[in-house]
């Protein structure tokens, strides 16, 4: 068989699916899933701005009632991880790779998005676990110290507040933790991939 | 763009180019499962492309630009993320008897399969370029599909049917 042959037999074989394809129940479904995954993401922006404005609120609130200024610097420190979070996602939406772009452009961005999502993680610990973190044990801290210098300092207070800095620490442990095993398990390996995909388009470029 | 003309659009081109779509879901996934999970996400993406669609590129070239940007970048580990159709509006079945154009060709079903199977064991951009070589698109199509220049396509593609002959060694005697 020569290569004309079997493009020939190729061409032929659409001839060869019976599809038994409703296309108005098709073109329901697709709008019943566009709903679902444009919810899921709203969803999620709700959830993850939700707590940053509630988080904001508290401190704001118990900052200016009881003239606390831990509470402050932790509604502040909030405050920045909430902007960085919806920046982020604005300026990574803009970017979003493009599927009916030619291939080599679609891997590109693909490539960059992924890259991005790297860098996220890999730096989970500067912009998102050191600020909320630090607020906190700064928080715990002033308390622990407001209880030392009271008049009756008492012992399990203190052992309830160095219980709340260690819980803090090992919890934030845990999510960066997590973080970089998502980072390796996950985002690593489509890095590889879409960079494997990349240069061998590259090389095909003279 | 209007909702009701979104809708035609897709409705037309899930008409006309569901089997150019099944073929290319044929070429990057193996599974029944995985086959159907593709082809929906191609769906998918082909229906959020609709409002980007000028009318610059052919059609053709369009379906074939979001099936194969989705078959390469579409990930196991994603689909089962996202609720999916219910299968029964998904019913494409493959016909065992081969039709041929206006002969009968036995056995070519059978080499086919070995099409299908040599062609998964190439590297994705290189089975991209022999899928669209076989459904008989030109050059400057290819070119435009895979974003690389049309003198880099004559070169590659003249290598990927090398590969491809090697591996349907027996069934090809051009190389």
């Amino acid at each position: 068989m020569t290569f004309d042959e079997l493009q020939k037999a190729w061409q032929s074989q659409q001839e060869n699916y019976k599809s038994k394809i409703d296309s108005n129940l098709i073109l329901k479904e697709v709008k019943r899933n566009q709903r679902h995954f444009e919810s899921a993401i709203l969803r999620r922006d709700i959830g993850e701005i939700g707590c940053a404005v509630l988080l904001i609120a508290v401190s704001l609130y118990f900052g200016i009632k009881d003239r606390l200024w831990p509470m402050w610097l932790l509604a502040i420190l909030c405050f920045w991880v909430g902007v960085f979070m919806v920046v982020d996602r604005i300026v990574q939406k803009r970017r979003q790779p493009c599927v009916s772009d030619s291939l080599f452009n679609c891997v590109k961005s693909s490539l960059a998005q992924i890259n991005h999502q790297i860098w996220l993680l890999k730096n989970v610990l500067w912009w998102y676990l050191a600020p909320l973190g630090a607020g906190l044990i700064i928080w715990f801290g002033y308390c622990g110290i407001s209880v030392m210098i009271s008049e009756n300092p008492t012992g399990g207070y203190l052992l309830f507040i160095l219980a709340c800095i260690v819980g803090t620490i090992l919890l934030y442990w845990g999510i960066y933790w997590l973080n970089q095993w998502a980072k390796r398990k996950e985002l690593d390996p489509r890095k590889y991939e879409l960079e494997e995909l990349m240069n061998s388009l590259k090389n095909t470029q003279v | 763009m209007p909702t009701d003309n979104r809708e035609k659009i897709f409705q037309r081109w899930l008409d006309e180019y569901q089997k150019l779509i099944f073929k290319v879901v044929r070429t990057y996934a193996e599974q029944p499962q995985d086959k159907d999970d593709l082809f929906q996400e191609i769906l998918l993406q082909i229906w959020f492309s609709i409002p980007k669609f000028q009318g610059d590129a052919k059609e053709t070239t369009w379906i074939y630009r979001v099936a194969i940007n989705t078959s390469l970048t579409w990930r196991r580990t994603e689909k089962r993320k996202r609720k999916r159709f219910r299968t029964e509006f998904l019913d494409i079945q493959e016909i065992t008897q081969f039709k041929g154009a206006g002969n009968e060709l036995p056995g070519d079903q059978c080499v086919l399969d070995q099409v299908h199977e040599a062609i998964r064991q190439l590297p994705k951009t290189e089975s991209s370029m022999i899928l669209l070589y076989l459904d008989g698109l030109s050059y400057d199509e290819m070119a435009d599909v895979l974003g690389i220049s049309k003198t880099n396509v004559g070169t590659r593609l003249n290598r990927t049917k090398k590969k491809l002959a090697l591996l349907l060694k027996g069934l090809i005697d051009d190389f």
